[in-house]
């Protein structure tokens, strides 16, 4: 076992018995080993406290503002996507049934991506407009969404606001919009890489544009570490051959 | 009050409460903060503290609580949820009274208030030392995802995997690296120099 791996088990309070001597070994004989531990255990203390300070803030806002920010969770969303592919899927079969148009492409693949931002960590400010965004965005109410996901932008450019406003674009059918957003921030390397090549793709199909769009999915293919959209990618990417 | 049966303790918190307190989603913590808060007031009065004071020492019990949520104590508590938010706010006010010597009656009276809620201990903070305070400026500049992945690893004491399945990440090794990335991050802002 690294030193490493020996103070992140020390962090977590799961250290076997035989790796605690090993660590208590190691902190009485190395210096930098003492160091690194120090630095860890404090890290530990600065994630509670902030942890603590999010959650404060939180209850003041809840103190200040008693209706209940309510969040009525939704399907409105897929029957209307749903619906969308129906329909173009049929428009398809009565009108091209050898090849899709990317119009069609864009609408069997593209869903908005779902909600994952459910804040842990909060930030002071800027809460309540986040909660609003996200619920109008899971609502389906896709205006308003853009709408406050701007307000948001206009503080800090966020990639995961960012991300989530391009999703709308697509949606309210500006992908020439959301093609800059998702280009800009492909650099970025978190855990939106692989689907902002996703939807990059989807937004240059959308906006006619396939051969970018199979450059764009070969390099979400080339992703190592991810299986996201993999399948798709690849029948995608026959399909526009 | 204990509950025992074939030596096995009932838990009398609720563990959806456990899990509304650590999931922190703002709906559901609105409505538990809401449900207690105006009895918790009221609850307060018998003890002579006003109500903006009550308010502080409302929110300042539901993070203790909450605290306890996260280190896993409320799992081994003996009481509901609502003794044990009041019992907490109970030694509170008797901080309080005590930090500003109102000696002269609250002090020993808010020991023979016959409420049947039993004080509740907890650790106070300790003064952030300045490596901490140092520490959390840089933390602060970190990305708001890096400092959500560490909260969940350091505070929470999440594994990799829990970390995956709570953040929507596509499975352990990215997380890992990301984590690592995020460390790195931290050390590189804390080894430059100030422009």
């Amino acid at each position: 076992m690294t030193p490493q791996e020996l103070i992140s088990k020390h962090i977590q309070n799961s250290l076997t018995p035989d790796e605690q001597i090993e660590f208590d070994r190691l902190l009485k004989s190395d210096i930098d080993f003492k160091k690194e531990v120090d630095f860890h255990e404090t890290l530990k203390k600065v994630t509670e406290d902030k942890d603590d300070r999010d959650f404060r803030s939180l209850l003041s806002e809840i103190e200040v503002n008693p209706k209940p920010i309510t969040k009525k969770r939704s399907v409105k969303w897929w029957y209307l996507a749903a619906s969308i592919i129906v329909i173009l899927g049929l428009t398809y079969f009565l009108t091209n049934r050898l090849s899709p148009s990317n119009e069609v492409l864009f609408a069997q693949y593209f869903e908005p991506y779902r909600n994952v931002t459910q804040p842990v960590v909060r930030s002071e400010v800027n809460e309540n407009l986040k909660a609003l965004a996200f619920n109008s965005y899971e609502n389906a109410k896709f205006e308003k969404a853009l709408e406050l996901f701007d307000q948001m932008l206009a503080n800090t450019e966020d990639p995961v606001i960012l991300f989530y406003k391009s999703n709308v674009l697509l949606q309210l059918d500006q992908a020439e919009m959301a093609i800059p957003i998702l280009t800009k921030d492909t650099a970025t390397t978190d855990s939106f890489s692989e689907k902002r090549y996703w939807y990059l793709a989807l937004a240059y199909l959308k906006t006619n544009n396939p051969q970018k769009a199979k450059t764009t999915l070969e390099l979400l293919l080339n992703i190592s570490d991810s299986e996201y959209k993999k399948k798709e990618a690849k029948e995608l990417l026959k399909k526009l051959d | 009050m204990f509950f025992y049966l074939r030596g096995i303790e009932i838990y009398l918190v609720n563990p959806s409460l456990i899990h509304i307190l650590t999931n922190s989603n703002p709906k559901d913590i609105s409505t538990l903060y809401y449900k207690y808060r105006a009895a918790f007031l009221n609850f307060g009065k018998r003890y002579g503290a006003n109500t903006d004071i009550m308010v502080d020492i409302y929110q300042e019990a539901f993070i203790v609580i909450r605290k306890h949520a996260i280190q896993g104590r409320l799992e081994q508590v003996d009481s509901s949820f609502k003794t044990y938010l009041f019992g907490i706010g109970k030694r509170m006010i008797y901080n309080y009274h005590k930090q500003r010597k109102h000696t002269v009656s609250l002090d020993s009276e808010i020991h023979i208030i016959n409420d049947k809620v039993e004080e509740v201990d907890f650790d106070l903070a300790d003064e952030p030392s300045i490596e901490q305070k140092l520490l959390r400026t840089f933390f602060n500049k970190l990305g708001k995802r890096c400092q959500e992945m560490l909260t969940l690893f350091y505070y929470r004491g999440l594994t990799i995997e829990e970390i995956a399945k709570k953040s929507g990440y596509e499975n352990t090794n990215v997380v890992s690296s990301q984590k690592s990335r995020c460390l790195k991050q931290l050390k590189e802002i804390i080894n430059t120099p100030e422009q």
